[in-house]
């Protein structure tokens, strides 16, 4: 059966609306890469999910990359500073802004490329429908929506960012429950529980801050806890370094099949580390296992301006990215879990102003950072029973999970329609259609490259570290170099085609 | 007869001074709103008001309410409440229940509206509103609208076109703010519709008109002489649609030919969007603490345009007003307003939410 909107061409559509999106949009216009987009998204564009209405509102959200790593244009590295610093803000490369702030500038860029698009005579549509999945045709793709229309497209970005929180094993019996809250967002949901609430957060890393520091603003007493225990560490700064300190290329040569893998990551970081602070990576980090002393010593550290590493943090993900993404999924799947954990205490560190925040919390009594993971949960009549795994015995009035959010996979439907799924677990059997190395899916491992292109969260099937903005703005300008090189070659193929003829 | 009508003693002197001093005229109370719309309509010189006019731009709330009674109004519902009786008397008129929304917040005259409610009976808001909300009293729990006209002569000119939010606090209605609605928004036109068919049915006929209403024919639909509730300041209403309704009303006074043509020209469409928000008083703890770190945010926002305190006592304490060509940009903004509102952020000392300076490395070297 026909859908209602075949009747729609778009040369490209955008598929979600976030900061991922805008990256794209704003790269296809700056190269004119494409005559018409359309952008699927329910909501306005630029704001997403992480820097929007649901995620950002409360100002004292910070977001844990740097103004200096913040960027939509891969060309201008500085350019949310200098939008920052337009809107008065005093500001440098080296500090963390709101969330909000980072979903304002979004939405201005998109705006201003809205502008570059109609003076150049790219047409863009957004539709306030989602893109549930893309059917591959010859030669083009239709993109079902949720309205059960479609749209036609000769190719297809997907943007899709973070959308569903992911559940801990041991909560997942009381998902629905009303003292059980799977996230922190919105803030209001925390600031507006009853005064004086016992609550339970589960999970270390900037979601748990966030609920960390909305909960005690609001006279909460907050527990958090983790079941690795540690808390990410305590970086001074994390911007886009002035030189090179890393040697890329050791990491370009790193194989999967090295069973001694994860210690010669940690070699070349280290020394990387050592010859960037002259003083060895053990001397820059904390060593001490009680995960609130942790905290104190590394905060010490950043404080004392001696987390050297953090300077490494850029070029490290974006090495690692770039190998990983070499590997066979196979070995992606295989070596993953085990280097991951290891890179996050790092990639994961806190800004020197969220570690004071917690400390100063842990200090004032507010907040009990604690040593030891749960043995079981209970709910009882006014709220929840927790075994500790030392033994110890504990009521909370409410659990918050702050367990990080599934990365969106697309699944494969009768061979040739490729889906969106942001659900935590997939039907036995379910095939997932592969990226490629050059950001394309293909329809099964080895098939050929479509026209539908991932970027951002969209790739961290292939690339560990797929979140960060950055990183999503790279790949829009891969992404739109390349349609732009085609469309040359296209126009350049026509008019010897017309002048022969 | 001569006279002026705004708000304001001092703002009434000030004009006076202006314009009036050579007049042997009654001053009503004139605002900044009013006697600024005045010299944007051009107004240089004493000003004469016929009885009628002024009377309609004075007419008080309950003769207004008689007549809404009198004409039979659908859904034409809103009660004053001032006391315990009149409060008893409402819910027993709309056996739905009743929610109550806070008097008028704009910076026109209080005294012109229909839903005033004393100060002492909001402090028993909160018990009142509780009753109220309970049961399904749904007028303000839909999509809703507020139409701002002028009319002359039984014509209605419509200057915006407002959606409001508003959010259900621990069983409260708040009144979060208003933005306008699209020029091309497909809900416009009945909106319109029912707003002309209202005033027309309440037989308002000259002056300020400001209709709260939803789409549905069957919905729920109150009629205010005067500017509504969370009006925007006059001047970010001029800022982003070339007029205002002091200034319309002043034009439809003064200069009703020049009104007339506006009524039968295209309307003129600037792009821009008006939105206004509400910082509740109640959110203030301390009473009027510094809000200094406050303010430093708001000012920042996207499409800021100016911020309106308002007489201590009522129930908001602030109106700011946003102008942008950008309708998302306003909403982001003023959800933000919310949050930094509601989290107690913008009454606080504290300047975590503004002050991000991570005193880095090169800090940490100097010492």
């Amino acid at each position: 059966m026909p859908a209602n909107g075949q009747d729609e061409t778009h040369d490209t559509v955008i598929i979600g609306g976030g900061p991922t999106a805008v990256a794209a949009f704003c790269a296809l216009v700056r190269h004119r890469a494409t005559r018409s987009i359309a952008i699927l998204d329910p909501a306005p564009v630029g704001f997403g999910n992480v820097f929007g209405e649901r995620c950002a509102a409360d100002p004292l959200l910070l977001c844990n990359s740097s103004n200096g790593l913040t960027w939509v244009d891969a060309g201008n590295s500085n350019d949310f500073v200098e939008f920052l610093r337009d809107r008065g803000w005093a500001v440098s490369a080296d500090d963390h802004v709101p969330r909000y702030l980072i979903g304002e500038y979004c939405r201005q860029r998109f705006l201003e490329h809205m502008e570059l698009a109609a003076s150049r005579g790219i047409s863009v549509t957004h539709l306030p429908r989602r893109g549930l999945d893309v059917e591959c045709r010859q030669p083009d793709y239709l993109v079902h929506l949720d309205d059960g229309t479609a749209l036609k497209a000769l190719q297809v970005l997907v943007c899709t960012g973070l959308e569903v929180p992911k559940v801990p094993q041991m909560m997942a019996p009381y998902a629905d429950d009303p003292r059980y809250l799977p996230g922190a967002y919105p803030a209001s949901v925390l600031r507006d529980l009853p005064k004086g609430a016992r609550v339970l957060v589960l999970g270390l890393r900037s979601s748990a801050q966030d609920a960390m520091l909305v909960l005690i603003r609001s006279g909460h007493h907050v527990t958090m806890t983790s079941p690795s225990g540690r808390v990410s560490s305590v970086r001074d700064v994390f911007s886009y370094p002035a030189r090179s300190y890393l040697d890329t290329a050791e990491i370009a040569a790193l194989s999967p099949s090295d069973p001694d893998l994860i210690p010669r990551v940690v070699a070349i970081l280290s020394r990387a580390a050592e010859a960037r602070g002259g003083i060895p990576l053990e001397e820059q980090i904390s060593a001490a296992t009680d995960g609130a002393q942790r905290l104190r010593e590394d905060l010490a550290l950043a404080e004392a301006g001696k987390t050297h590493w953090s300077d490494l943090l850029f070029e490290t993900i974006n090495a690692i990215n770039a190998v990983v993404g070499t590997w066979s999924a196979a070995d992606r799947a295989r070596v993953m879990p085990s280097v991951q954990p290891v890179m996050s205490r790092f990639i994961a560190s806190l800004p020197l102003l969220s570690a004071r925040r917690l400390v100063d919390a842990i200090d004032a009594g507010s907040v009990v950072l604690s040593p030891v993971y749960l043995k079981s949960i209970g709910r009882t009549a006014a709220g929840w029973q927790v075994e500790w795994q030392d033994g110890r015995v504990e009521a909370f009035d409410y659990i918050v999970s702050t367990s990080g959010y599934h990365f969106p996979r697309f699944p494969l439907r009768d061979g040739r329609r490729v889906g969106v799924s942001h659900a935590g677990t997939l039907q036995p059997g379910t095939r997932l259609a592969e990226i490629g190395g050059d950001l394309r899916l293909r329809l099964g491992e080895g098939g050929v490259a479509e026209r539908i292109w991932m970027l951002g969260a969209a790739t961290n099937q292939r690339f560990p570290f797929a979140h960060l903005l950055w990183l999503a703005a790279q790949h829009a300008e891969q992404i739109a170099r390349t349609l732009a090189a085609e469309g040359e070659r296209a126009s350049g193929l026509q008019s010897r085609t017309n002048e022969v003829a | 007869m001569i006279g002026l009508v705004a708000t304001g003693r001092a703002a009434a002197n000030g004009f006076q001074r202006a314009f009036l001093e050579e007049a042997d005229c009654p001053v009503f109370d004139a605002g900044p709103d009013l006697a600024m719309a005045l010299r944007r309509a051009g107004v240089d010189r004493p000003v004469a008001l016929d009885a009628a006019a002024l009377a309609c731009l004075t007419e008080d709330g309950s003769a207004l309410r008689d007549r809404a009674a009198q004409a039979a109004l659908l859904g034409c519902r809103m009660r004053a409440v001032s006391d315990d009786t009149t409060l008893r008397q409402a819910r027993a008129a709309l056996p739905g229940g009743i929610i109550l929304r806070p008097r008028s917040i704009g910076a026109d005259p209080a005294g012109l509206h229909l839903s005033d409610i004393a100060p002492a009976a909001w402090a028993a808001m909160p018990a009142w509103a509780g009753d109220a909300v309970a049961s399904p009293a749904g007028d303000l729990t839909g999509q809703l609208y507020l139409v701002e006209t002028v009319s002359l002569g039984g014509r209605a000119l419509v200057y915006d076109i407002a959606r409001l939010r508003i959010d259900i606090k621990s069983g409260i209605p708040l009144l979060r703010h208003r933005i306008s609605v699209p020029a091309d928004a497909p809900e416009r036109p009945a909106l319109e519709r029912r707003a002309h068919d209202g005033l027309a049915r309440l037989g308002i006929t000259e002056g300020a008109a400001s209709i709260l209403l939803s789409p549905d024919p069957n919905g729920p639909i109150e009629i205010a002489a005067a500017p509504a509730d969370l009006s925007p300041s006059a001047d970010a209403a001029f800022c982003a649609h070339g007029i205002s309704h002091a200034h319309m009303t002043a034009e439809a006074l003064l200069r009703p030919s020049e009104f007339t043509r506006r009524l039968e020209a295209p309307p003129r469409r600037y792009g821009l969007y008006l939105g206004a928000a509400a910082i509740p008083a109640a959110a203030d703890p301390a009473g009027g603490a510094s809000r200094l770190n406050g303010l430093r945010l708001v000012r920042r926002l996207t499409g800021f345009h100016s911020f309106t305190p308002l007489a201590a006592g009522q129930a908001i304490h602030a109106v700011v007003n946003f102008v942008h060509r950008d309708r998302a940009s306003i909403e982001n903004s003023m959800k933000v307003l919310h949050e930094t509102v509601d989290s107690g952020a913008f009454f606080a000392d504290t300047d975590d939410f503004i002050s991000f300076a991570q005193d880095t490395r090169a800090a940490a070297q100097q010492n």
